[in-house]
């Protein structure tokens, strides 16, 4: 059944796979209706996102509008400190990282990965940058977050970026109540989990681990993983619920600790999942770093941040469907609300990918002003993505802005060190005639 | 209506928790009763839950529709995580605070999901019951008309201790002995009694015969007649009774009358007695009283100033007025001379090498950069042979260490990138001639084999579960780190004592101290008593909560920029630790100067070289044994504020780091760069 498989995603790869060419590409044929306006024109609003500042310790707002885009607000983390009272801030940078934001309530979430030692969610209202509840303790380096479409529930991958190769978690922190932040559950996934991302029906949620190459599924109703995927390069597959990755110690134990038993390959179950042996020294093939469903919830694209590629997922048939090369390092994505075009950032190879998935193919790579690139959010109206790179050393973070119809970069607002988690928050119409 | 549930005894509690903390993440995803219409609220009864730790109580969660009538719908209902379980109707408390439990809607697909209703319910988790209270006098035994303190201790069922209890005391015959709601037992009479703490109804004993006052003599010694102020002296009061022998079980009372010198108001309570030690803070005459029943005796005891304020002479400066200076070691080379090397904070990753041979000229030999957004820590190993640069925000977040080549001092090169297990921002090291000591991430650290510098290979780590640390120092064979809320660890990692080495630590002690903020850690064995101290530093960032709160103000003036070039604002003091018996140490006294906050430590020859931030260089004089604040006994030998009108904020002194070199003093300032200073010899100063 496993080789089966196996045969038959090899088959699958090849000729799905997308046809990027190297360097800079343009090609906007199936691009131009995009947005309501004419493609390379100017924005008659006004956008905005809030933009993390990892090593400057602010969270910054950023606006772009028909006079181009500029830093129109900055909080600092200290200053969101004294508003709760809290204490014990560290002489190190608390860290934002992650930014996400229900904009029909009017908050915003950011985590900080730093702590003593486990690292913090907090919910300011968006606009005023007024701390509404937290800070609340999570796990170790908690990284990218999202906001379930309800608004209650907000799901943080505690990364544990520098700690020990183990399992770790996702919180799940109950966020409907004015006045604080309750984390409900951790539930364990597997190691480095990242790229925290709610279906659009809200029950599902879906991250990846960076070190066990798997995609994972949870369900908030039970609060506990419903599926897993296996996305390592000629491995893909469905995992048992239960496995929580190569370097769990207490799968290490049970494949290694029964005498007789067969570890020399898989495991088959009765549900069709394949239970692969541990392997403390494993090293991923994809390395995923994020997962984005699709605005109509039928597939998933994943970024495999090893092998430089995007894998779409069918989510019923929870198997790979087409596989998109990319520059070096995909990282972020995210997606336009026609589920049209997919915008990768691409960490190590200092650019933006768009691929257009109808054609299903890259259509345009574009280098980024400085080196690092980091979170991608795309404005609901889908005309243009808003791309935050990190910057090196002293020099400043960036928030650049990519028209989607030219895919040019049309602007770029200077903010704090080591640009991080971006997120939209709203979009304001142009003055009415009269109005 | 919901009928009040039957506590469990204490085996049924036992199991209670026991199954609370096995079970899987608890669940319920309730099926209310159904009828037809959308769910627009839920309601829960109780609308709040009192419960103990170990213990449960049901609760009930409806949904109703817009007409109120009850319907169905999924509900995910969860307890606040660590605070209270929730598992089929049952609500269990794990750990006492006010917590809560949540309900929502979880709404089919395809639903409007704008706004599922929910409801909160307040968890009050309160303490376990008191099982046992025990009740014993703190030092002596009562006769009669003496006052002994009594002390109680409550038990829950499985023996932890309940912190804070509330204690109410009554005496059996207040005839014989009266009690005070503190505890302190006045006896009165002859005869038996028994003097009994209650809490929370549950009642302990203590009961004895209260004997007459036996005859006796009552003489105190004190070590010396003479002193200075912050001497610490110790007391001894010797009961003898009639026949000659020593009554070693009567209560002693300490207390003591005070005459200032002169007329100048001094301030009152300027003394300490303590664990039968005296120290005065103030110049005078002191009479030290000890009394017991009938008895009194004293002994008087001359204060004079401590007079141990020394001059300082600036000698030289290494400015660095365009980046931020970290932290900085001056060291001997391998060719003789003197060096020192700076880091920078948030400043792409520079360090600088300095010849310091000629302290009042700091010649800049050489500049390295790497890549990262902070060099915070930077030192030199005992035999010269290399340097270490501790990296922090590296563009692929792969920090480690970097292993400088010091062959040739005046040329360093880089030797290693080492960053195996230590990916996470290195922010401190401590380099040996055989092993390095450095930080991961703030949860470990590695103790590598630097014997080849271009070749380190970690040969062990120290990781305590759920502490972060700071800092670690190493001192014969022992490694202490400072380990924020856990405090101090000392770790055995080659003294051997406790069967430790540096491929197999030990951890032997962990110490926490008040407040929870223990950055930096230095080790000094006292030679004139054989004395073993741990000087342990917070750091706290801002001053929330004081009187002078302040700015955190990290930039040079901007006038669009509020608050920029003004000093920032700290809190924080030193504690001192007598780990003597280092698996029993005992915190006996502090350095804590007001409305400034403390930052990296040294101590040598009895003088605490203290970088105080804002409050710039402060020495000490911690000579002798230690009692009570330092800071107000007289101890403080020379503050030094390196004001630069150039620096990177103007005159604004951040002192990180100081250190005693050959006789000079050098500190690092992160506006202002190193500087070099010396101590004039004392001479009579009168302020």
């Amino acid at each position: 059944m496993v080789v089966a498989f196996l045969v038959a995603a090899l088959a699958l790869a090849a000729p799905l796979h997308g046809q990027s060419a190297p360097g800079s590409q343009r090609g906007t044929d199936s691009l131009s209706a995009r947005g309501s306006q004419a493609t390379g024109s100017p924005p008659e609003g006004v956008y905005r996102v809030y933009v993390g500042a990892e090593s400057a310790d602010l969270l910054h707002r950023v606006r772009f509008g028909p006079e181009g885009g500029s830093l129109e607000a900055s909080i600092p983390v200290q200053a969101l400190s004294q508003q709760s009272r809290e204490s014990h801030l560290l002489s190190d940078h608390e860290a934002p990282h992650g930014v996400a934001i229900h904009p029909e309530r009017g908050v915003v979430f950011m985590t900080t990965g730093h702590g003593v030692p486990d690292g913090k969610l907090w919910k300011l209202e968006a606009g005023s940058g007024r701390l509404l509840a937290g800070p609340l303790d999570l796990g170790r380096f908690p990284a990218s977050l999202d906001v379930s479409p309800d608004g209650l529930w907000v799901a943080v991958a505690n990364f544990n970026l520098h700690g020990e190769m183990a399992p770790s978690s996702i919180s799940v922190v109950f966020a409907g109540d004015d006045e604080r932040l309750m984390e409900v559950a951790q539930v364990e996934t597997c190691t480095m989990p990242h790229g925290s991302r709610f279906h659009p029906q809200g029950r599902q949620h879906y991250s990846v681990c960076m070190m066990d190459d798997q995609l994972v599924e949870l369900d908030l109703g039970s609060m506990a993983v419903s599926r897993r995927l296996w996305v390592a390069r000629g491995q893909e597959g469905p995992l048992p619920r239960d496995h929580r990755g190569f370097h769990d110690p207490e799968t290490q134990a049970q494949h290694h600790g029964a005498p007789g038993q067969d570890v020399s390959g898989h495991r088959a179950h009765g549900d069709g999942t394949s239970d692969p042996p541990p392997d403390a020294h494993y090293t991923p093939s994809c390395s995923p770093t994020w997962v984005q469903p699709s605005t109509d919830g039928r597939h998933l694209y994943l970024a495999c941040n090893a092998s430089d590629e995007i894998l779409e997922i069918h989510r019923d048939r929870w198997e790979v469907t087409r596989r998109f090369s990319t520059g070096r390092g995909p990282y972020n994505l995210d997606i336009t609300p026609d589920d049209g075009l997919l915008v990768v950032t691409l960490k190590q190879g200092k650019g933006v990918e768009f691929i257009d998935l109808e054609r299903g193919e890259s259509v345009a790579r574009v280098e980024t002003s400085i080196r690092v690139v980091h979170g991608v959010a795309i404005a609901p109206d889908g005309r243009f993505a808003f791309v935050s790179v990190e910057g090196v050393g002293s020099e400043p973070g960036v928030v650049e802005i990519y028209d989607l119809s030219t895919f040019e970069r049309v602007d770029r607002v200077e903010v704090g060190q080591q640009a991080s988690g971006i997120a939209f928050w709203n979009l304001t119409p142009p003055p009415t005639e009269g109005g | 209506m919901i009928s009040p549930p039957r506590l469990p005894g204490p085996a049924a509690l036992a199991l209670l928790l026991s199954w609370a903390c096995l079970a899987q993440p608890a669940i319920l995803a309730a099926q209310v009763r159904a009828s037809e219409g959308v769910p627009v609220r839920l309601i829960a009864q109780p609308e709040r839950i009192t419960v103990r730790v170990g213990e449960s109580m049901p609760f009930e969660v409806r949904a109703l529709d817009a007409q109120g009538r009850e319907v169905e719908a999924e509900l995910v209902v969860r307890g606040s995580r660590g605070g209270v379980a929730v598992d089929n109707g049952l609500v269990f408390g794990l750990d006492v605070g006010e917590h809560a439990v949540v309900a929502a809607v979880l709404p089919p697909a395809g639903s409007d999901m704008s706004a599922p209703p929910t409801v909160t319910i307040p968890v009050e988790v309160l303490w376990p019951p008191i099982a046992r209270v025990q009740v014993q006098p703190e030092r002596g035994r009562p006769y009669v008309g003496t006052h002994v303190r009594f002390e109680a201790d409550a038990f829950h069922p499985d023996g932890s201790r309940r912190p804070g209890a509330d204690v109410r005391w009554t005496s059996s015959d207040p005839a014989v002995a009266t009690v005070d709601r503190h505890g302190l037992v006045a006896a009165h009479g002859e005869g038996s009694v028994r003097i009994t703490a209650q809490v929370e109804g549950v009642e302990g004993s203590w009961e004895g015969t209260i004997p007459a006052f036996p005859p006796a003599t009552l003489e105190v010694e004190v070590e010396r007649n003479f002193a200075r102020t912050g001497d610490v002296l110790a007391l001894e009061a010797r009961a003898t009774g009639s026949g000659g022998g020593e009554l070693s079980d009567l209560p002693i009372r300490w207390s003591y009358s005070w005459m200032p010198h002169d007329s100048i108001v001094e301030p009152g309570a300027a003394a300490v007695v303590r664990h039968d030690q005296f120290m005065a803070q103030f110049p005078g005459t002191y009479t030290i009283w000890a009394q017991s029943g009938p008895l009194a005796a004293h002994a008087t005891v001359e204060v004079e100033s401590r007079q141990v304020v020394q001059r300082l002479e600036v000698l030289g400066q290494g400015r660095v007025s365009h980046r931020r200076t970290s932290d900085f070691w001056v060291f001997e080379g391998v060719d003789g001379r003197d060096y020192g090397i700076t880091g920078t904070w948030g400043s792409d990753g520079f360090a600088y090498f300095w010849d310091v041979t000629d302290p009042t000229n700091h010649v800049l030999v050489d500049s390295l950069q790497v890549d990262a957004r902070t060099v915070n820590d930077v030192k030199a190993s005992p035999d010269g042979r290399y340097a270490t640069l501790t990296r922090e925000g590296a563009s692929n977040r792969r920090n480690g260490v970097i292993i400088i080549d010091l062959a040739d001092p005046r040329r360093p090169v880089l030797a290693t990138e080492y960053d195996e297990g230590l990916t996470g921002g290195v922010h401190n090291a401590y380099p040996q001639d055989d092993y390095l000591y450095v930080l991961s991430g703030g949860e470990r650290y590695l103790i590598v084999d630097i014997t080849d510098i271009y070749h380190p290979r970690t040969v062990s780590e120290v990781n305590l579960p759920g502490s972060r640390i700071h800092d670690v120092w190493v001192h014969d064979g022992i490694a202490y780190s400072a380990e924020w809320r856990t405090g101090v660890v000392m770790t055995d990692v080659g003294n051997g004592r406790w069967g430790g080495s540096p491929e197999s630590p030990v951890v032997v002690t962990t110490y926490p101290l008040p407040g929870g903020n223990t950055h930096a850690v230095f080790p000094y064995f006292q030679e004139a008593t054989g004395r073993f101290y741990i000087f342990a530093g917070d750091e706290i960032i801002g001053r929330q909560g004081y009187a002078l709160e302040g700015g955190n103000n990290r930039a040079p003036y901007d006038p669009d920029v509020p608050g920029s070039g003004t000093p920032r604002n700290t809190a924080g003091y030193i504690h001192i630790v007598d780990f003597t018996d280092p698996e029993n140490p005992r915190k006996v006294a502090r350095y804590q100067v007001p409305e400034y906050g403390s930052h990296n430590i040294w101590v040598e020859d009895d003088i605490l070289y203290q970088a105080y931030y804002e409050g710039g260089m402060r020495l000490v004089d911690v000579s002798g044994p230690l009692m009570g604040n330092l800071y107000t006994q007289g101890r403080e030998i020379a503050v030094f504020k390196p004001n630069d009108p150039m620096g990177y904020v103007a005159n604004a002194p951040t002192t990180w780091s100081v250190m005693p070199f050959k006789g000079n003093i050098f500190l690092s300032d992160a506006n202002s760069g190193m500087w070099a200073l010396k101590l004039l010899p004392p001479t009579r100063l009168v302020p």
